[in-house]
């Protein structure tokens, strides 16, 4: 079914992981979580939790979008730790604002979100047409519906070749072949030796050696 | 990893663009508005072409100091609505330097049509001929120096929700010295006196604001999305 482009096929990320100590978090006057400490030791992060346990700030304070009111995020690669200036441009971060433009068409919108993150000019159609969204790709954004966005979106982490992939609930608007060709592109990720960290209600339908599960609200 | 500065500041550039020329009536609004509040002027005031002459610098300036706020106001709205912000945040290329493509890109559209406005806005004031070329050099300034500055109120307000008077409020006490020097070199080259001086401190006052604002806009957009 994903049939990765070849250029892609023998690609391997640098192996990067995440290290969190004591890390506390509050909305206004609210405490989400305190004291969390977590170290990533397998590619895929499931991070879940009830409405309003803090599961989108997590996120984001990881990728430094946020600040933490107290703790540490490490982020290191082969070994050696990153300051947040050097971590950020790994990151590939799909939220709830998906970050597409509406009156731009698919292809545009990928086109530059990749310059953003990589010298080398991939071929945002040639890899719509390999994941099946190739006849989207002249659309604009706002003419697509809520999962094919999601798809678009989903597609940008593959095309920016960051080697962390920061989902926030990478499933919503997905129909069932939606969450599956999510699936796709997760061991894409993992067999390149990627990382991600996704929130989701749902248990990612993947190898469960390859998932560590983080709940919140315990 | 690494990635090109050239290739994203077209890129923002390049989509920038796109959009406003995909957006047609929204980008001309701020020409449109600027092209009314000159024509209303001698129908308000007087058609006497001895009495327009007189003012016509100084509303030429006003008109588009208010046309450019009107544009400059959601300079950042749609990219923080839809998420592109932080995209922006998490790329290899420093937001100060995307904010400079964004801001070049807004004075393409907004600042450098104005400027080419100007003269045709001023015939019909009946601006005394001597000023063309200074009214056209010191709007040339004049709008960069609203550009960078009120990209500073854009990125704090961009919250806000509508933020409506809250943008006025801090960006006026910023531009309001670019409106008077270039109003003053306009009034000065009409009446045939050396606009020079005036010239020299409003290239001097867009020379620090080009070059130190979108610092200060940059690290305005990250505490917006805190």
């Amino acid at each position: 079914m994903n049939t990765a482009a070849p250029s892609r096929a023998h690609f391997r990320h640098t192996h990067i992981k995440l290290d969190v100590v004591g890390l506390e978090c509050w909305r206004g006057d609210l405490q989400l979580f305190s004291e969390l400490t977590l170290t990533t030791s397998r590619p895929v992060l499931h991070i879940c939790g009830i409405n309003g346990s803090g599961k989108t700030t997590l996120l984001k304070v990881l990728s430094f979008l946020t600040r933490p009111e107290q703790g540490t995020i490490n982020w290191q690669q082969a070994g050696a730790s990153l300051s947040p200036r050097e971590a950020t441009p790994l990151i590939s971060y799909v939220g709830h604002r998906d970050g597409l433009n509406g009156v731009l068409t698919a292809a545009e919108n990928l086109e530059w979100a990749t310059g953003l993150h990589r010298r080398h000019r991939h071929d945002v159609v040639q890899c719509l047409q390999d994941h099946q969204l190739a006849h989207l790709a002249r659309r604009p954004v706002a003419a697509l519906s809520a999962g094919q966005r999601r798809r678009v979106a989903l597609l940008r982490s593959l095309l920016s070749g960051c080697p962390v992939w920061i989902w926030d609930e990478p499933y919503a608007n997905l129909d069932e072949a939606g969450r599956q060709w999510a699936n796709g592109l997760l061991k894409e990720h993992v067999t390149a030796n990627g990382l991600a960290l996704m929130t989701t209600h749902l248990q990612p339908a993947l190898d469960s050696a390859a998932v560590q599960t983080l709940d919140l609200s315990s | 990893m690494s990635v090109s500065y050239r290739q994203a500041f077209v890129g923002q550039i390049r989509k920038d663009l796109r959009q406003s020329g995909r957006r047609l009536a929204q980008t001309l609004t701020p020409l449109f508005f600027f092209s009314v509040v000159i024509a209303l002027f001698p129908l308000a005031m007087t058609p006497d072409s001895e009495a327009l002459a007189k003012i016509a610098g100084g509303v030429v300036w006003v008109a588009a100091l208010l046309a450019a706020l009107l544009s400059l106001q959601t300079l950042f709205r749609g990219d923080f609505e839809d998420g592109s912000l932080e995209l922006m945040a998490l790329s290899g290329v420093p937001m100060w330097f995307q904010v400079i493509a964004k801001q070049m890109a807004h004075w393409l559209l907004t600042g450098l049509p104005l400027v080419i406005l100007a003269p045709i806005a001023a015939y019909s004031l009946n601006l005394n001929g001597d000023a063309y070329i200074t009214l056209m050099m010191a709007l040339l300034l004049g709008t960069l120096v609203l550009s960078s500055f009120g990209a500073i109120g854009a990125a704090l307000t961009v919250s806000v929700g509508q933020g409506g008077l809250l943008f006025p409020v801090l960006v006026l006490p910023l531009i309001v010295p670019a409106l008077i020097l270039g109003a003053k070199a306009t009034e000065f080259a009409a009446q045939g006196r050396d606009p020079g001086g005036a010239l020299s401190l409003l290239a001097a006052l867009c020379i620090l604001s080009v070059s130190l604002a979108p610092f200060a806009t940059a690290a305005s957009l990250r505490v917006s999305l805190d």
